[in-house]
């Protein structure tokens, strides 16, 4: 009878033993193939996701789900359990976990242009990852994936980091926006900046027709950057420069020229410009923007420049 | 000076009243003979400007210091120049160095850098330079000069 039963048993094992054996190998295998490739496979395994067309996004839902492999083992566990014995390890079932609901990353809509630039997906990236980039994380990867910092609010992270610098001449020019004047010349629109007029009024507001200011000596107080007298910085004299200026490019004895200044150096810059060869007078704008740059009396060498090479210097 | 200058001058002159400007041509000429002034003036005063660049370059001056120094050494050069001008009979017998040819526009791209220069970071616009830039600059030019 025990015979019979033990025989029985063998048989029952004999019949299984097939299957048996196909789990041990696939197991193994599995075990094999999660030790090699670890994380590349785990990636590669998710590839067909078809919630996620975007490479990026894919990596980083790739790679939530391997940290999320580590944080919530024990489901794998019971997974490989119900699968047989000897697969019990993460690798061989890695393949066929389902992904872990967990909140989704941000994905930006179709036809979504970041605002400044295309640094802005891989941040989004680098986010989930290990939370690094958010300055307001404790680089808490599991804190800083529940919580990823919306696009906008990086964007303002990032730019505020880059142009701190700026910031106050930039409050400035926006305060000032609305004092900006346009003119029309020959069909074409030049502007004059309200920054750029108060900038330049002082230095060469005396070549445009304002008044030198006197120092307490009575003396006429020189430009320390050009030498020439130096004009008065109120309101009054940055309209009367702005006025000057607007009437002397639509003076038809101002002939219009296409220049380079500074050619060769630093800021060198393509102007469009207008010049008085009496008096050798002139005012140059951005060629692009059409914005108001400079200009002044030309000395004999500044001119000799300008008429044997087109440059203004 | 060559006679031809004194021609151009007196054409000039006469153009100015009735309002018209002198050829081209004519006014390249004229503009040529002028910077021959200019080069030979500025030329007598390198070796001061060649220390100024370098007293800067080295610290012994600072920005302030230096602009200064261009433009005492530059108003002086002006002075001449005036004298020059003025004296009708000197100006004849006057001989521009033929090394000096080329000179001045060396000093003058030192000038536009200091007309542009704004070291503030906050305020400094397109057009304008850095200190930092001043200094290449100088550095550009100084062997330029030397060679004179």
């Amino acid at each position: 009878m025990v015979r019979k039963i033990f025989k029985k048993r063998k048989d029952s094992q004999n019949k299984i033993k097939p299957s048996g054996r196909k789990r041990k190998i696939f197991a193994t295998i599995s075990l094999a193939l999660s030790l090699l490739f670890g994380k590349s496979r785990l990636s590669s395994s998710q590839s067909p996701s078809p919630n996620f067309g975007n490479q990026e996004i894919h990596q980083r839902l790739s790679d939530n789900r391997e940290f999320n492999l580590v944080e919530g083992n024990d489901q794998q566990v019971i997974l490989a359990k119900a699968e047989g014995k000897g697969s019990n390890t993460p690798g061989g079932v890695h393949g066929f976990t389902p992904a872990p609901k967990r909140p989704r990353p941000v994905r930006p809509p179709s036809g979504y242009t970041p605002k400044i630039g295309p640094r802005i997906p891989p941040k989004v990236v680098d986010q989930g990852l290990g939370g690094a980039p958010n300055p307001g994380g404790d680089g808490n990867a599991q804190f800083d994936d529940k919580c990823p910092a919306p696009n906008k609010e990086q964007s303002q992270e990032l730019s505020t980091h880059h142009h701190d610098f700026t910031q106050k001449s930039k409050i400035k020019k926006k305060r000032n926006q609305h004092l900006n004047q346009q003119i029309e010349v020959n069909g074409e629109n030049f502007e004059f900046e309200r920054d750029q007029i108060e900038k330049k009024a002082p230095s060469h507001g005396t070549d445009f027709g304002l008044d030198p200011d006197y120092g307490p000596d009575g003396k006429i107080i020189r430009d320390r950057k050009t030498g020439k007298p130096r004009a008065k910085q109120n309101k009054e004299n940055y309209e009367k420069f702005t006025d000057n200026l607007s009437e002397f490019v639509k003076d038809p004895k101002s002939e219009k020229m296409e220049p380079q200044y500074r050619k060769g150096r630093e800021n060198e810059q393509d102007v469009v410009g207008f010049l008085n060869r009496k008096d050798r007078r002139f005012v140059i704008f951005d060629r692009h923007t059409k914005k108001y740059i400079t200009g002044w009396v030309m000395n004999d060498l500044q001119y000799q420049e300008f008429i044997d090479n087109n440059n203004i210097i | 000076m060559e006679e031809n200058y004194f021609k151009l001058l007196e054409y000039e002159q006469k153009l100015e009243k009735t309002g018209e400007y002198l050829s081209l041509e004519k006014e390249k000429k004229l503009l040529n003979y002028q910077s021959q002034i200019s080069d030979h003036f500025r030329w007598e005063q390198k070796n001061h400007f060649i220390e100024a660049m370098v007293d800067f370059l080295e610290d012994t001056i600072d920005l302030d210091q230096y602009i200064d120094r261009f433009y005492e050494i530059d108003s002086q050069i002006e002075e001449s120049k005036g004298k020059l001008k003025s004296d009708f009979e000197k100006l004849r017998a006057f001989e521009p160095d033929p090394r000096s040819k080329g000179f001045a526009i060396l000093i003058e791209n030192l000038f536009s850098d200091i007309r542009i220069l704004e070291p503030d970071d906050e305020l400094r616009t397109e057009d304008e330079i850095s200190e930092k830039s001043l200094r290449d600059g100088i550095k550009e030019f100084l062997p330029k000069i030397q060679e004179y």
